[in-house]
């Protein structure tokens, strides 16, 4: 699967999530930019209690990697602080957001995985 | 006012290859949780020593990494200052073993620095201070540790103690400056939150009580950083990099947010996630990982801790020079990814934890 397919069916499974709420409201008016080294980019909008991809939005703060350690993170064998924290990303994240987002991905990562079983 | 100058002209980095997840340390000990550890704390492994490996052999790797890339005659050196609070010796000196394993050199000004973790920093500023009042042209800055043989089992540091060494060549040749660095600014302090009585082999610490208090760490670098930064006139954002001490992987982070730098800035130098608490090394390892990555022109801010010491901090101005700096062996980054894992009961042994009786009956028993 592509990354824009897998991060197209993560966010429709986030918005189907009543699990992660309390962290799209935290997050509501931010936009994440989550960029490929050298290649295609994506813009997550937190709007309305929920995330949609939005290319036109400004970016609040940014996520950007290699395709593989996006593609290791979107198919959960990679956590988002793990790929801070080894340096495999550029981020403009911080413990107050990233933990939020890293919450709400996983929620879409869980289902995802719930979906196959 | 002295014209000379100072600055980094080789650097090398030694990591032992062993390591250890927190999940295997978890695995016998079952004090703590999991998230804590690898959520909270942001460590996820740590560094085992192998049984003939100690701060005087890693010193000597990272030594001869920093000599090769210099490629200049060892007898060009005029100064050794070893940095770390672990010595295997308790009276004997490691710097001079230090000066004979690395060549044929005996007119060499040297001494080990004892100054808890921030001993391979204060090697650094001797080493500095040295080259710029012209005593000699070029100096080794080392630091060394290895907390993790120093640390009693059971306990929270376990999880994070660990091993390191790098070595620093200062020189005042502007043509073969890497990186300029600048005065220190230094907070002293005498906090008594980690320490080792005469005859102890193992490390007492205050541990997180100590960081979350705010009277230790938090407190020294954020008030050296403040000062510096008021004194010299920078912004948070005058730095393409900041490289701080990393007890544990959360601190670069905390302080980072705390001083109004941004993630960006800190990320390119974090280790502790990796490799734990690397005591002596921490900055100076987090520095040459750091420099492996910077571009002419790039300043790189640098502060230091050590418990029960203070904090100093500077800034480095990485020149042209790093371009065809010639950086043979591996890189900061292979050698954390170079390792080998091994079990609890492994890590005991090599670390002097299981001691076999001293009384053999043969030669095999």
């Amino acid at each position: 699967m592509s990354l824009n397919a897998t991060i197209t069916s993560i966010l429709t499974r986030i918005q189907e999530s009543t699990e992660c709420q309390s962290d799209l409201e935290r997050l509501e008016g931010e936009v994440l930019q989550f960029k490929v080294t050298d290649g295609e980019e994506y813009r997550l909008a937190f709007r309305e209690g929920t995330v949609q991809l939005d290319n036109t939005a400004t970016p609040t703060f940014r996520f950007e990697g290699r395709s593989d350690v996006l593609a290791s993170i979107f198919d959960g064998k990679l956590t988002p602080l793990a790929a801070i924290l080894t340096r495999r990303v550029k981020a403009t994240l911080d413990p107050v957001r990233g933990p939020a987002i890293g919450r709400v991905i996983a929620a879409g990562l869980r289902q995802k995985a719930g979906d196959g079983a | 006012m002295t014209d000379r100058h100072a600055g980094i002209v080789s650097y090398g980095v030694h990591i032992p290859k062993l390591r250890m997840t927190v999940e295997e340390t978890l695995r016998i000990w079952n004090n703590t949780l999991l998230a804590i550890v690898k959520e909270q704390l942001l460590v996820s492994e740590r560094v085992v020593l192998a049984p003939d490996e100690d701060s005087i052999t890693m010193a000597v790797e990272a030594g001869r990494q920093a000599l090769d890339r210099w490629a200049q005659p060892y007898q060009n050196i005029g100064g050794l200052f070893l940095g770390t609070c672990t010595n295997p010796y308790d009276s004997r000196p490691a710097s001079t073993i230090l000066v004979e394993a690395l060549g044929d050199n005996r007119r060499v000004h040297c001494a080990d620095i004892q100054f808890s973790t921030k001993s391979g920093i204060s090697a650094l500023q001797i080493a500095r201070a040295m080259v710029l009042c012209g005593t000699m042209d070029n100096a080794f800055a080392i630091g060394s540790d290895t907390m993790n043989r120093h640390t009693a089992p059971g306990t929270f540091q376990e999880y994070v103690a660990s091993s390191a060494a790098a070595a620093f060549i200062v020189g005042s040749d502007p043509g073969q400056i890497i990186a300029e660095v600048a005065p220190f600014e230094t907070v002293v302090s005498d906090l008594s939150e980690s320490f080792r009585l005469d005859g102890e082999r193992y490390i007492r610490s205050g541990g997180l009580s100590a960081l979350e208090s705010g009277v230790g760490l938090f407190k020294h670098v954020s008030q050296a950083v403040t000062e510096y930064l008021k004194k010299y006139e920078y912004k948070p954002a005058d730095f393409d990099f900041v490289v701080f001490q990393q007890p544990i992987g959360v601190v670069p982070v905390a302080l980072c947010l705390r001083l109004g730098f941004s993630m960006e800035q800190v990320i390119p130098g974090l280790i502790a996630y990796e490799i734990g608490d690397v005591g002596s090394a921490s900055p100076l390892v987090s520095l040459a990982l750091t420099l492996d990555q910077a571009q002419p022109g790039q300043k790189i801010l640098l502060a230091a801790h050590g418990f029960g010491t203070g904090a100093d901090v500077t800034v480095l101005t990485v020149t042209d020079r790093i371009v065809e700096y010639r950086r043979s062996g591996l890189s900061v980054e292979e050698q954390i990814k170079r390792k080998e894992m091994v079990d609890y009961a492994t890590a005991m042994k090599y670390e002097g934890k299981y001691m076999k009786v001293a009384h053999a009956l043969t030669a095999w028993l």
